[in-house]
C-alpha cells in the first residue's frame, strides 16, 4: 500500500533540491509530496499549514551558530529534523537533530535513513516524553551538587560512560547543558533542596 | 532575525529602510548618525557622517536578512569604522541591555524571593561577568591589535588573530538557558509582565549578539588574516 508523506526540504540550491527530491521520489515507493523552501521563515510558514513527516535542513542554516540551531529546534519542535551536511562538516553539528545525511551519501544510505523516520510516523507511537527517569533524577541531584562524572559513577555503581549518557539525556529533556542552569531547574522542580546547593556552591 | 528580507541599497531612502526594520535605528546610533534624516538616501546620510556606505549597508543588511550577501573586501578606513561600530555595540550591550535585564531581575526577586529566583540572579551575574570579560578582551587586546596592523605598527607582534578566543558560543548558550528557565521551569508568581520584559530584552540581545558574532567571525577575522599574511610575505 502506498502511504502519502509530506517532506519539507529547506535548501537554498535548486540543484541540490532537484537532485535530492529525484533520489527520494525514485527510491521510495510511497507517495511523496516534497516541498522546497529556501529560508527558515518560509519553512515555519509551511509548518503552520501542513504536517511534515520529515524535514531536511541544509547545514548552512545552522552551522555557524548554536543559537540558530536552537531556533530551528524550537521552530520544529517534536518534528523529525534531518541535517543535510556538506562533506567537510562534522556529524556532531547535528547532535540534537533526529539524524543527518551527507551530500555525498549514496542513494541507499539516504533511503534507509529517510525510510526509518517515515515508518516511525506510521504507527504514531512517537510519544514525546520529557519527564526524567528515576535514575536520571539521581544523576541530576549529584550533578548539581558539584559531583564530577567519575564521582557520580562511583556513587551510583555505574560506569562513567553511563553517567555521560544520562547527562546527555537529561540535557536533551530539559533543554539545558550547563550545571548552573540544571541546578535552577532542579530547584524549581523540587528535585533538590535548594539550601544544600547554595551552601555547597559557596 | 528573519522577519523580513528586504535588501538595502545605496539609493534606498533612509526613512524607508528604518520603517522597514526598526533595528536599523541602533545601527545608525552606533555609527554616530542622528535621526531626522529627511528625504536623504542611504548614500547621502553616510556621506554626511563620513561612513562608507558599503560598511553601513553590509551591517544594516545583516540586521534585516541575517546573512552576508555583499563581498567583504574593505579598506583600512572601513575596517576601522567597523571596529568602532563593534565597540559601540559593546557599550550598548553593557550599559543598556544587560543593565536593564539586571534591574528587571531584581524586580522579579522583589516580587518573588524564592531561592531559585536568587539562583537566577547568580546565573545572570555569572553570565554578565563572562560577557564583560569577553568584551574587555576584544576592546583592549583584539581591536588594538587590528589597529596596529592597519597602522603598520609592530608593537603587537606577538599576538595573532588565531589566538582570538572564541567564546561566543558559550555566551549564546547561556542566554538560551536563561530564556528556557523563565519560560518553562520557574513557577509563575504573578510576574508575567516583568518576565515578558526580561524575555523581550534577552531575545533582542540574542539576535543582536548573533549579528555581532557574524561581523567578527565573517568580516573582521578573515580580513585580519589577510593582513597578517600580507605582512608575513613582506618580511
Amino acid at each position: 500500500m502506498k502511504n502519502k508523506y509530506n517532506i519539507l526540504i529547506v535548501e537554498p540550491s535548486e540543484i541540490v533540491f532537484e537532485g535530492l527530491s529525484t533520489i527520494l521520489t525514485t527510491g521510495l515507493e510511497d507517495n511523496l509530496n516534497i516541498i522546497k523552501v529556501d529560508s527558515l521563515k518560509d519553512a515555519f510558514d509551511n509548518l503552520k499549514k501542513k504536517t511534515f513527516q520529515v524535514i531536511i535542513v541544509n547545514s548552512i542554516y545552522f552551522s555557524n551558530f548554536k543559537n540558530t540551531k536552537h531556533k530551528i529546534l524550537s521552530i520544529f519542535k517534536n518534528q523529525v529534523v534531518i541535517g543535510l551536511l556538506n562533506v567537510n562538516i562534522e556529524r556532531g553539528i547535528c547532535d540534537n537533530f533526529s539524524d543527518c545525511i551527507y551530500i555525498n551519501d549514496d542513494k541507499r544510505t539516504i533511503y534507509s535513513i529517510i525510510k526509518k523516520y517515515l515508518q516511525n510516523t506510521d504507527s504514531d507511537t512517537k510519544i514525546n516524553n520529557d519527564a526524567l527517569s528515576e535514575r536520571e533524577i539521581e544523576v541530576l541531584k549529584l550533578l548539581v551538587r558539584g559531583y564530577a562524572n567519575k564521582e557520580i559513577a562511583e556513587e551510583l555503581y555505574i560506569s562513567t560512560h553511563t553517567v555521560v549518557t544520562h547527562r546527555k539525556n537529561i540535557s536533551k529533556k530539559i533543554g539545558m547543558k550547563s550545571t548552573a542552569a540544571m541546578a535552577i531547574y532542579a530547584a524549581a522542580n523540587n528535585i533538590i533542596d535548594i539550601n544544600t546547593v547554595l551552601k555547597n556552591s559557596k | 532575525m528573519f522577519e523580513n528580507n528586504k535588501q538595502i541599497f545605496k539609493t534606498s531612502k533612509m526613512t524607508d529602510v528604518i520603517l522597514e526594520n526598526y533595528y536599523i535605528i541602533l545601527v545608525l546610533e552606533r555609527f554616530g548618525m542622528q535621526l531626522g534624516v529627511r528625504d536623504k538616501t542611504v548614500n547621502e546620510v553616510c556621506n554626511d557622517y563620513k561612513i562608507s556606505p558599503k560598511v553601513f549597508i553590509t551591517i544594516a543588511n545583516l540586521n534585516s536578512t541575517d546573512s552576508l550577501k555583499n563581498n567583504i573586501d574593505f579598506n583600512s578606513f572601513e575596517i576601522k569604522s567597523i571596529l568602532d561600530y563593534l565597540k559601540k555595540s559593546h557599550d550598548y550591550f553593557l550599559n543598556s541591555v544587560l543593565f536593564e535585564i539586571e534591574r528587571n531581575i531584581d524586580l522579579l526577586i522583589k516580587n518573588n524571593d524564592k531561592p531559585e529566583m536568587l539562583m537566577v540572579k547568580d546565573f545572570f551575574n555569572n553570565y554578565k561577568s563572562e560577557v564583560l570579560h569577553h568584551f574587555d578582551y576584544e576592546n583592549n587586546t583584539v581591536f588594538p591589535y587590528v589597529h596596529s596592523l592597519l597602522a603598520d605598527d609592530d608593537s603587537f607582534r606577538e599576538f595573532s588573530i588565531n589566538e582570538y578566543h572564541e567564546h561566543h558560543d558559550d555566551i549564546e548558550e547561556t542566554l538560551y538557558e536563561l530564556k528556557r528557565l523563565l519560560i518553562q521551569h520557574l513557577p509563575a508568581h504573578n510576574d508575567i509582565e516583568i518576565r515578558r520584559k526580561i524575555l523581550h530584552d534577552l531575545s533582542d540581545l540574542e539576535s543582536d549578539l548573533n549579528i555581532h558574532t557574524i561581523i567578527e567571525n565573517e568580516i573582521i577575522i578573515p580580513l585580519v588574516k589577510e593582513l597578517e599574511n600580507k605582512k608575513a610575505i613582506e618580511k
